[in-house]
């Protein structure tokens, strides 16, 4: 019921505007001047139409573009290439097959034998977390942030997703949320009678979003014992 | 009485070109509403808000629904308006009759479909230009605008309004009782079917139309139902009094 207010009050608003214009001029069409008011009429038409024949020439020769540079993304291309970053962490060759992806790099030197690995503020945190050892004690944390493209409705947001933060303390390294962002843009969708054709839903709005995949791949010394208090490390 | 034999057509034809000059005012309502609706559009249709990873995205969805619907409106309440008197007794200075002066009628309201349905789908550039030039705080993001179809469908859209309106206008020229009866009649179905919660006659008519995906099928459906609503008119108008 509550969506049939807006709409009927619309609907008389509507009809009391059709009703009057037509009514308000209805008078002169009896008139003598019976000519020169349609011509009138014409005339304002005309104008009228003048007005969006030139809005259509205004938005083919400059058209409404992506702007900020964002580009076009597929996907399916996307969905992709995070399933194979997260298989080439998982196998341990991420530093050779997502060298595309590495957003940052840190290195750290540590030579305790323990290592909390803790988060801090994790609200939007959404990394997995693999751990390698390495075959010798070099005293060295290295640590890579790789991240694959991000979408939204088809359009590339990556350089908006920013890496989160890592911070090596006396009692261990700390993951701190990423900053956060914000993107606001508007779209011109089709009109409902060319949606029932194309497919798309009525009046809900296509929204797609693809977040990719993002991972921190630590590689650690051999003998450093790690004490995971982030439930999000995969191995 | 005419001297001179006149075809149907030549009448029909005679009758179409003085209605769309003595008519024309229509069209003027056609544009104040189209920029009332473009006005209303400019707020968006829809939004969108949600997180993606660290990223808050912030979405405004514009499109011509708002000028579709209106420009539908538009058609419906312009049938109703020409089976009035005063618009019926214009068709009497010329030699006529009723199937010329309902075919003209029909007519009219073909042309005032197509008018309407390709500005109706041009002011969308209108808001969009405007948004663009006045308002370029936030990125567009431009969909492929499917402007044939657009016009294609909105016109048989706003065609299908009209024939209904034509209906409901005769109906109401036969008796005034109608003009409470079908108002109540729509509405009491509305609300019964909102409060009962089940889809019934008014919505399953509006899934007919408004949910057909395959353009040959609502092309049939529209003229269809079109055919139907101005035929029950034109039969139902014999009944109206001759008018001496």
């Amino acid at each position: 019921m509550m969506v049939i207010v807006p709409l009927l009050i619309t609907a008389i608003i509507v009809i009391a505007l059709a009703v009057l214009t037509a009514k308000a001029v209805n008078k002169n069409v009896y008139s003598k001047g019976k000519f020169s008011y349609s011509q009138r009429v014409c005339w304002i038409f005309s104008g009228y139409v003048a007005i969006l024949l030139i809005c259509v020439v205004l938005d083919t020769v400059h058209p409404v573009k992506i702007i900020n540079g964002w580009k076009k993304v597929d996907t399916a291309e996307l969905e992709k290439e995070s399933m194979d970053l997260y298989d080439s962490a998982l196998a341990g060759k991420v530093a050779n097959e997502g060298g595309e992806f590495l957003r940052k790099k840190w290195n750290f030197d540590y030579n305790g034998e323990q290592l909390n690995i803790a988060t801090i503020q994790d609200d939007y945190l959404n990394t997995s977390v693999f751990v390698e050892r390495k075959n010798h004690n070099d005293g060295k944390i290295e640590a890579a942030y790789y991240q694959t493209r991000s979408s939204v409705n088809g359009m590339d947001i990556t350089e908006l997703a920013t890496p989160p933060g890592l911070e090596l303390a006396e009692d261990g390294l700390f993951l701190r949320n990423p900053k956060k962002s914000k993107i606001k843009f508007s779209e011109f969708t089709n009109v409902f009678s060319v949606k029932q054709f194309t497919g798309e839903e009525f009046f809900e709005r296509d929204s797609h979003y693809a977040e990719g995949q993002s991972i921190l791949y630590l590689r650690i010394p051999k003998d450093l014992e790690l004490i995971d208090k982030t439930n999000i490390i995969t191995n | 009485m005419s001297l001179t034999k006149v075809s149907l057509i030549e009448v029909v034809k005679k009758q179409y070109v003085y209605k769309l000059k003595a008519y024309s005012q229509v069209f003027i309502s056609l544009i104040f509403l189209q920029l009332l609706a473009v006005l209303f559009s400019m707020n968006g249709v829809g939004s969108m808000g949600s997180t993606v990873g660290s990223v808050e995205v912030q979405a405004s969805y514009f499109s011509s629904d708002f000028v579709a619907a209106f420009t539908m409106l538009w058609g419906f309440i312009t049938a109703i308006l020409i089976t009035t008197k005063a618009y019926r007794n214009d068709d009497f200075v010329f030699v006529a009759n009723r199937v010329s002066s309902n075919l003209s009628n029909a007519v009219f309201l073909l042309t005032t479909s197509v008018v309407g349905g390709i500005t109706a789908m041009l002011s969308s550039y209108l808001f969009k230009v405007i948004i663009y030039y006045f308002f370029k705080s936030t990125p567009i993001l431009d969909a492929p605008i499917e402007l044939l179809l657009g016009i294609f469908s909105t016109i048989l859209y706003v065609f299908l309004f009209c024939a209904l309106g034509y209906l409901v206008g005769t109906l109401v020229q036969i008796s005034k009782v109608f003009t409470v009866l079908l108002p109540a009649a729509f509405f009491g179905a509305l609300i019964l079917e909102g409060l009962s919660g089940k889809a019934g006659t008014v919505a399953s008519v509006f899934e007919f139309f408004f949910t057909e995906s395959s353009l040959v099928l609502f092309i049939v459906k529209i003229i269809v139902a079109a055919g139907l609503l101005f035929s029950g008119a034109f039969v139902l108008s014999n009944r109206l009094e001759v008018r001496g």
